[in-house]
Order: structure tokens, then sequence, then C-alpha cells
């Protein structure tokens, strides 16, 4: 009996002893996480999206209308993005005529913009510019190319090609746009300050039908591309 | 008497092993956590996951907990999927953590940045070996004890939180947050 004992107390406190040499404990739990960054581009007109020139008088003929401030602008986007902008057709579209004589041909290039915010651009509208039609444009399903008018970055993904990432609320000078729109038909009507005359279509006739037209120009916020 | 010996040999095998000390954390549920930025104020205010994990500690021992990030770049995300090309690859850092519980005996208060598990924060103890015993509900609690008993000392909630800003790649990325109990030797 005494001998059991002692064994027992011999296993018992090997035990113990051999516990202290064994690794030291441990547990783990864990948290899998996915974090999924959208792309982001927001591009908002706050302006009505409608602008109208009406010319009924001899003054408005000779020394035009200037809308300033015509179309606002604001962009919030989560990546570097170019905004670049082109009419929708080649020549503004006739609604009605007021007379018989005349070209009811008007290019989209009578139509001069101006941005407030300076593009790096090769073609832009840091001037007052001809808006280019979609053909002049050379922008093929949304797609710009270096030719394209660009108001923020440039064809291309090379340095100072791009605008930064970034809100309208925080980046004032970059991200907030304000357009100013210029006809001045003049008297004839040529449009002296389009880069594409009114006779580019084969009618000979140079000054422009009156009658009530319209153009839709298109703003587009892409990815730098 | 061989039978005897035989018998008591089996209890103090028993005896040694029920003795044996115990550090875990009981419940685990290992939680899958999405963090979806798709709008513009998510980007910029961020987004918080209250209560993303707890933490039920057990333990007979003396422990220390920390908690560091596992992935294949060590410090950063990894990544699934691009969404575009330019942008930085995010950080772990910008992930951020906070551990509750009602005695607040967290040593980091508040939220902190997550680090890559290999420079872990230590939540409770330090690498050191043994620290100082400290009793609940003091700040450092690493003495023995379970959640069931003081889950004020013994329990934890996790909360994460991202603010991404518009610094970071677009794209679809994941890490591995590891909580670690360990015995305090």
């Amino acid at each position: 009996m005494k001998k059991a004992l002692f064994i027992f107390a011999a296993v018992l406190m090997l035990g113990t002893i051999a516990q202290k040499s064994y690794a030291q404990l441990s547990d783990e739990e864990y948290n899998y996480v996915t974090m999924d960054l959208r792309g982001i581009l927001n591009l908002t007109m706050t302006t009505n999206p409608q602008v109208d020139f009406t010319f009924k008088t001899i003054q408005e003929y000779n020394q035009g209308i200037t809308r300033f401030n015509a179309t606002q602008l604001e962009v919030d986007a989560t990546l570097a993005w170019d905004l670049f902008v082109y009419a929708s057709t080649d020549n503004w579209t006739q609604v009605e005529s007021y007379s018989t004589n005349g070209n009811a041909y008007l290019p989209a290039e009578i139509l001069e913009l101006k941005s407030s915010v300076t593009s790096a651009a090769p073609v832009n509208i840091n001037s007052f510019s001809s808006l280019l039609g979609l053909t002049n444009s050379t922008v093929n399903n949304g797609t710009p190319s270096a030719a394209t008018q660009f108001l923020a970055g440039a064809f291309g993904t090379g340095a100072g090609e791009q605008f930064a990432p970034g809100t309208a609320a925080h980046n004032p000078t970059t991200h907030k746009f304000r357009i100013d729109m210029r006809l001045k038909p003049g008297i004839p009507a040529i449009f002296p300050n389009s880069t594409v005359l009114l006779s580019a279509n084969g009618n000979g006739t140079d000054y422009a039908q009156a009658g009530y037209y319209y153009l839709e120009v298109v703003y587009s916020l892409v990815e730098d591309l | 008497m061989k039978i005897t010996k035989l018998i008591f040999i089996q209890i103090a095998i028993f005896l040694s092993i029920s003795s044996s000390a115990q550090v875990s954390f009981d419940l685990k549920t290992s939680p899958n956590i999405t963090f979806d930025f798709n709008t513009i104020q998510e980007y910029i205010n961020g987004i918080t996951y209250m209560n993303a994990v707890t933490l039920n500690i057990n333990a007979s021992s003396q422990f220390d907990i920390y908690v560091g990030a596992t992935t294949t770049n060590v410090g950063y995300w990894d990544v699934t999927q691009t969404y575009s090309t330019g942008g930085d690859p995010p950080p772990i850092d910008i992930l951020k953590l906070q551990f509750r519980n009602a005695s607040s005996t967290s040593q980091v208060s508040g939220f902190f940045t997550l680090q890559d598990i290999n420079t872990p924060t230590y939540i409770i103890g330090t690498s050191a070996a043994p620290d100082p015993s400290i009793n609940c509900p003091n700040t450092g609690t690493n003495t023995a004890g379970d959640y069931s008993a003081n889950p004020s000392c013994y329990k934890f909630t996790v909360d994460l939180r991202i603010v991404p800003g518009f610094t970071y790649q677009s794209g679809l990325y994941t890490l591995r947050i590891d909580y670690v109990i360990i015995e305090d030797l």
C-alpha cells in the first residue's frame, strides 16, 4: 500500500512538472473582412439644362448674346477623371423656319463655350471657343480622342492628364465648372466666330435662315482615359 | 495489489491533466464583415461596424491578448479584383478597431489602427513575460477569470471602422484579423 501511494504521488508530481514543459497555451478568433471600394463618378448639372437664345433686335444680331454661367457642373469622383464636351450632332436641328431664304444648316460650331476651370488639354474651352460637332469632336461611341474638347484632364493617362478624385464641396476650384455660352450671328447671320462655315454642307448660302433651332450639348465625365 | 497501483496511477494522471492551465476564447463565431463603399458620403464619412466580434475569455492563468492582420503582402490588403487603374493599393492601417467592455480593461482606448500580426497591438499585457498581475476591474486585467462570471472584464466586443477617402485604387480587397489570447509566461 505504501508503495502504491508512493507511486501515486510520483505520477502526480510528474504530471504537474510535465505540464510546465508543454508549449505555451493560446487560442485564436478571426474576422474575415472584405472591403469593396466602388469606383464612383457623379456629374451633376445644378442649372436648368435648357439654355435659350432669342435674337429679336438688330443689336442682338450684331453684338450677339452671351449667357454667363449658363451651365454649372459639379463633379464628385473617387477615381482620377476627365471631363469633355461635344455636340451630339454636326449641326443644329431646325424645328420651324420663319423665312424662305437663308441656310437651314447651322453647324454646331456657331455656339461658343468658355469654362471657368483651366484645362491643360490641347483642345479646350479655356476661352470662348466653337463647340465641336460630333464628327469634328472625334468622339466615337462616347470615347474621346486627342482632338476632343476637354474641360478637365486630357486624352491619355500620363502625369497631368487627369483631375484628382474629390468632391465639388471640398474642391470648388477644380470640381465646379461654370460654362459661359455665346452666339453672335452678325448681320447677315453668318456667325463669323464659327470655325465651320454655314456653307460647309454644300449649300452655297452663307447666312442663316430665320427660324427656331435646337442643339444638344453633351458633357461627359469618364475615368481617366 | 497490481490493480490498486494501476488505479492510483490512472487517478494521478487524471488529476495532473485536470489541473492544467487553460486560455481560450469561448463561443467563437469568426464572422465575415463586408465594408461596401458605394456612395461619396461613405467614402468621406466612412463605415463603422459595431460589435463586429465578441471575445469571450476563459482563462485559468494569467494571459495576454493581442490583435493583428494576416495578409499575403505584409501591410496591405489582399487584392481580389481592381476596378480602375489609378490610385494606391490600400494599406491595412486604414482599418481601425476598438475594444470595449463594461470595465474598460483594454489597454488601448478608442479606435486604433490595425497592424500586421508580426507587430501586433496588445490589448492586454505586453510581449514581455510575465507581466505584472492586474486584477479585475482595472485597466489591463490579465489574471485568471472567465466571461460568464465576470463579463465586465473578460468579455470584449470589437468595433471596426474604415474611412477610405479618395486615395486608394478602386477594387475588392480582403484581409483576416487575428485575435490571439496567449498564456503569459
